[in-house]
């Protein structure tokens, strides 16, 4: 079982995640739930059984993956007080709600992708931020 | 609502069916007829912390067995102020399997 991860795994895992066939890519569902001010990106599509694992930027864990639990795979990632500290820090993160999934705090309506960009470059792109890679 | 618990600290918490189906049960499908590895957690949990950001809320934890491995089952709640009787009432806001604390929060119980 993975104890944790650092920062700097991310480029490789989400390297890993682009590495998929085009047609599993398509399957990224991202959602987020306003009551608990958390964002998930599901880079296969959702249904697999996980775990969620921390990934420390050394004094706090600003992201969580979540590892499949027979391959011990990453299949997604969580972020908890997304909108709280998440987006503040990271601000080009907020463009992944675009298209995503909204659970409201008082009605749940799940919403439909508007937009023909390639939704896992997108998420990839925005995460250079974190990671330090360049643009 | 689907479930009522009783924390040490004698506080109630409430599990709400959206809480529960629409967002534990689909982000986290493993958990689905696992609620009560929740309610283990919120009544008998090794450890109660402050969350990192939110100031109402508290993050319960309790090692749990889940697919034959070892792990740590977090639940967040999220406090009322007390009502008029002085009862302190929470919301489960969402709950998932882990594998550690999360840094940045600070022990509130024990």
């Amino acid at each position: 079982m993975a104890v944790a991860y650092e920062l700097t795994d991310l480029p490789k895992i989400l390297t890993t995640a682009l590495a998929a066939p085009k047609h599993d890519r398509a399957a990224l569902v991202r959602s987020y739930d306003e009551t608990s001010d958390t964002f998930y990106a599901h880079f296969f599509g959702r249904g697999f059984s996980t775990y969620s694992v921390p990934v420390s930027d050394g004094d706090t864990d600003p992201l969580l993956v979540l590892v499949e639990t027979d391959s011990d795979r990453v299949v997604g990632m969580q972020i908890e007080h997304f909108l709280r500290s998440f987006v503040p820090s990271h601000p080009r993160a907020a463009q992944w709600l675009a298209g995503a999934e909204w659970r409201s705090a008082s009605r749940r309506a799940p919403t439909r992708p508007t937009t023909d960009a390639d939704p896992m470059q997108q998420l990839v792109d925005s995460l250079s931020d974190l990671t330090g890679a360049a643009d | 609502m689907i479930a009522t618990w009783v924390d040490p600290l004698d506080r109630t918490v409430l599990l709400y069916e959206d809480t529960w189906y629409d967002h534990v049960c689909v982000e986290h499908p493993n958990l689905h007829d696992l609620i009560h590895l929740v309610q283990v957690t919120i009544e008998h949990p090794e450890r109660i912390n402050f969350d990192a950001a939110f100031a109402k809320r508290e993050s319960y934890y309790r090692p749990v067995w889940l697919a034959k491995r070892r792990t740590l089952m977090k639940v967040s709640v999220e406090f009322d102020a007390p009502d008029a009787y002085d009862q302190i009432v929470g919301t489960v806001v969402t709950a998932y399997p882990t594998v550690s604390v999360k840094q940045g929060e600070t022990r509130r119980w024990p």
